[in-house]
């Protein structure tokens, strides 16, 4: 049983109506919630192994919402998530009501007009002054696996009650959206990774469906919020979000039957093994973040992905400005991918190895590339792709999966990428080490990458999963 | 002959003790003396303090802030959104976006230009296809991606600077330097010295402008009077950096010409308050650079105000306005305010020791 503590503001009513809702499909898994209004969770105080608060409101609102329970003993759960307190991508709106970028398309008039930099740092600075971050770098001292669950996006209606909603919604929604994407990584990032709602509740990238805020609920689950609230969500987005989040976290999903490891080897595959200060992964990851917070402009060829998120998830690990996406499925067209990808078709390896060189030479300057991705990687496009990145001199081949959309994936493609960023490993190839091929890819023939024999004996000692194939 | 009470008949007899070198000075020690600062006006928290200056004004503004005093800011960053990397971008300095402003005429020529009275020549300096403020270069340190994004930016934070002087019950300005650059044939000055920055020097197009005292006097007093057309009641409080200069190019040794500009600027600021009933003198600089506290105020490159004298200066401020500082616990101001973020576009300068 994974016990997962929840804890959160008015937000969090959704979850918890949500959680109600589907908990029967979820056997292996109990949800605790703590919720109080507004930012009143600012008074929370670690003492000891507890969250303890000294104002009984939150006290009285702990006991409502979690049966009785007025003190969090970090002990008694596995995880613990941090709903809404301030994260939320409504921050980049909130800037953008007094502030407008040079790269905003409606640049208002009574606005200060600033650079993209500055206004990032705003949304920046909304994100670290939150409650969730706060309280999230507290937590990350003293307990494992800690998360963020953005606020909800407030409902579409909002675009005729606010001008500037209206205006951001109408022009700049997707540079707002990247706004606070930076915004996270640069600081959540480095404390907890943060989830933002899933696409099917939101009616544009900064709002919300009607749909999900229609008889939105309170805390005590049964006062209804009033026909004006958009900000508060019913318990139909509380589902949506926790199908979204659940599955990455080793739960089984009600959409899909893909495991997050389908090796099934041992509990080092789990990311929250991975992600443990006790896991030989964790000050890695911890140092590789803290010098890929510091690279910029980093542009990546991605070659082969079936997967959007993906392509969103190395653009984010990677922090990269420009992307290239070699795209081989036949339903390229209908995935939404940031404008400032390039997308091109190609079709690796029907006329041999020179031919995927020569279709890659032909759609970009692979020479200017800092990392090339090759996903669910073959034989014939990994030898194109590695030939060009010997050509380029200073770029690095990453391989990894690309097809769940789960955290599992996330953090080989955060591994892998970190290598490739920071050369830890070969120079011209990067093989996401020995722990992910061997979750990811156990059935593919080690004769078809030499590169796997060239990996680091210590490495090998060091990562490899207990009964893993070798 | 005496005077009625048998005392010699002078004009120093009936003059208190802090007129005296001895008993004010000499006789106390340099934390303890009395009265070195009197207002003319006594600063109420409910007054809005605009000000601008050289970097000393920032300490000031921060200071201000602290004693829960107002402190005009138009182009403010919502507490919520506030992080200390935005000071490099010029905001929480001073209450508009204009960065430094060392000489009374860059502050004249600035608020000329907001009323629509002065059109700057060469507003706009690019470097590596970036383009900058010229007046205010060090506000987008990586600059803007266009010339009309510069334009527009100027444009609104000029519109601010005038909403929030119009409505200010004092203005504080910190004199600088008289050392600054001008574009030769319009005389438009700016910041920073073409090419330090952003832009390219051309010894055709600018030169230096060291300001005599009756430049910055006069520039100071057109300030005052434009202004007080718009904001009759505006009360101006006057001070001088303690900070000597970095550098000169007026081709004096940079410490014979350090003394000249901080004597010039004295000389105005003092005469600036003896014309003017509105124009408050406050000795920031009597109380670091002279010789009664023995340097100690300053930095080991004894060019810089320790946080020492700081404190000292404004401990003085406010204990002569009646003022006192409350500390403010997890304040944003505190956590913006550190030594080290004092923003000086000329300690660029440094670079080309």
């Amino acid at each position: 049983m994974r016990h997962i503590c929840v804890i959160g503001d008015s937000s969090t009513a959704a979850l918890k109506a949500g959680w109600a809702e589907i908990a029967a499909n979820h056997q292996g898994t109990r949800l605790t919630f703590f919720a109080s209004p507004g930012e009143s969770l600012r008074t929370l105080e670690l003492s000891g192994r507890c969250l303890i608060t000294n104002d009984d409101g939150v006290a009285a609102s702990f006991a409502m919402t979690s049966g009785g329970l007025s003190v969090i003993d970090l002990d008694d759960y596995d995880e613990i998530w941090i709903a809404g307190l301030g994260v939320t991508p409504a921050s980049s709106v909130e800037v953008y009501a007094d502030f407008r970028s040079e790269e905003h398309v409606n640049l208002g008039d009574d606005q200060v007009l600033v650079s993209q930099q500055a206004f990032d740092l705003m949304v920046k600075g909304r994100i670290r002054n939150s409650a969730a971050v706060a309280l999230a770098r507290r937590l990350r001292e003293v307990v494992g696996t800690v998360q963020i669950i953005s606020r909800p996006l407030p409902c579409e209606d909002i675009v005729s009650d606010d001008p500037a909603w209206a205006a951001a919604v109408g022009d700049d929604a997707s540079s707002l959206v990247d706004s606070f994407g930076r915004g996270v990584r640069e600081v959540a990032d480095n404390t907890v990774p943060v989830y933002t709602q899933p696409a099917v509740v939101s009616a544009s990238p900064l709002t919300t469906k009607r749909d999900y805020s229609t008889d939105a609920i309170a805390l005590d689950l049964v006062t209804k919020s009033p026909d004006a609230d958009l900000w508060h969500m019913n318990s139909k987005f509380g589902v949506e979000v926790l199908r979204e989040i659940l599955p990455s976290h080793g739960e089984s999903s009600e959409k899909s039957a893909l495991a997050p490891a389908p090796c099934g080897c041992s509990s080092l595959c789990s990311p929250a093994m991975l992600q443990h200060p006790a896991s030989p992964f964790a000050d890695y990851l911890k140092e590789a973040r803290r010098r890929r917070d510091q690279a910029r402009s980093t542009w990546v060829v991605m070659a082969n992905v079936t997967c959007p998120r993906a392509v969103e998830m190395v653009q984010y690990v990677a922090s990269a400005r420009r992307m290239f996406v070699l795209w081989s499925t036949p339903n390229a067209g209908e995935v939404q991918l940031p404008t400032w990808c390039q997308l091109h078709q190609w079709s690796p390896g029907e006329r041999g190895q020179e031919d995927a060189a020569q279709q890659v030479s032909s759609m970009c300057d692979t020479r200017a590339a800092d990392i090339v991705v090759d996903c669910n990687a073959r034989s014939d496009t990994y030898a194109a792709l590695s030939h060009l990145v010997e050509k380029s001199g200073r770029g690095y081949l990453a391989i990894t999966e690309s097809s769940p959309a789960s955290e599992w994936w996330r953090l080989s493609a955060e591994l892998c990428l970190d290598m490739a960023t920071h050369q830890i490993g070969r120079r011209d190839v990067i093989m996401d080490d020995r722990h992910i091929w061997a979750t990811w890819a156990p059935g593919m023939p080690r004769a078809d990458f030499p590169i796997l024999g060239d990996l680091r004996s210590d490495m090998i000692d060091t990562f490899a999963p207990a009964g893993s194939a070798g | 002959m005496t005077g009625s009470a048998g005392t010699p008949n002078s004009p120093y007899a009936d003059l208190d003790s802090t007129a005296f070198w001895r008993t004010a000075v000499a006789d106390r020690h340099p934390h303890d003396m009395e009265e070195l600062y009197r207002p003319k006006y006594k600063l109420k928290r409910s007054d809005s303090i605009a000000t601008a200056g050289s970097c000393f004004a920032q300490e000031i503004g921060w200071f201000l802030r602290r004693a829960g005093i107002k402190v005009v800011d138009t182009e403010a960053i919502p507490p919520t959104a506030w992080t200390p990397d935005l000071t490099q971008y010029g905001f929480g300095m001073f209450s508009a976006r204009y960065g430094n402003i060392y000489t009374p005429r860059e502050l004249l020529q600035c608020w000329l230009e907001a009323i629509g009275e002065f059109t700057p020549a060469e507003p706009v300096w690019e470097r590596d296809g970036r383009y900058y403020d010229a007046f205010r270069p060090g506000v987008e340190p990586n600059g803007m991606a266009s010339p009309e994004a510069v334009v527009e930016s100027r444009r609104r934070h000029l519109r601010r600077m005038v909403e929030g002087y119009s409505g200010a019950s004092v203005f504080l300005f910190t004199f600088g330097m008289t050392e600054t650059w001008e574009h030769a044939a319009s005389g438009t000055v700016y910041q920073t010295a073409p090419g330090t920055i952003a832009g390219d020097f051309d010894a055709d197009t600018f030169r230096l402008n060291n300001l005599t005292f009756n430049d910055c006097f006069n520039d100071f007093m057109m300030f005052r009077e434009s202004l007080k057309s718009v904001n009759p009641d505006v009360r101006f409080i006057v001070t001088v950096s303690p900070g000597q200069n970095l550098v000169t190019a007026s081709g004096n040794h940079v410490l014979v010409a350090s003394t000249q500009q901080k004597a010039v600027l004295r000389a105005v600021a003092g005469q600036l308050a003896d014309d003017c009933d509105d124009v408050d003198y406050f000795p920031s600089y009597d109380m670091v650079a002279l010789s009664t506290t023995r340097g100690f105020f300053y930095r080991p490159n004894a060019r810089q105000a320790h946080q020492s004298g700081v404190d000292f200066v404004m401990k003085t401020f406010f204990d002569a306005h009646g003022i006192e500082i409350e500390p403010r616990a997890h304040d944003w101001v505190e956590d913006v305010h550190n030594d080290d973020e004092i923003v000086c576009e000329e300690a660029l300068l440094e670079a080309f020791a």
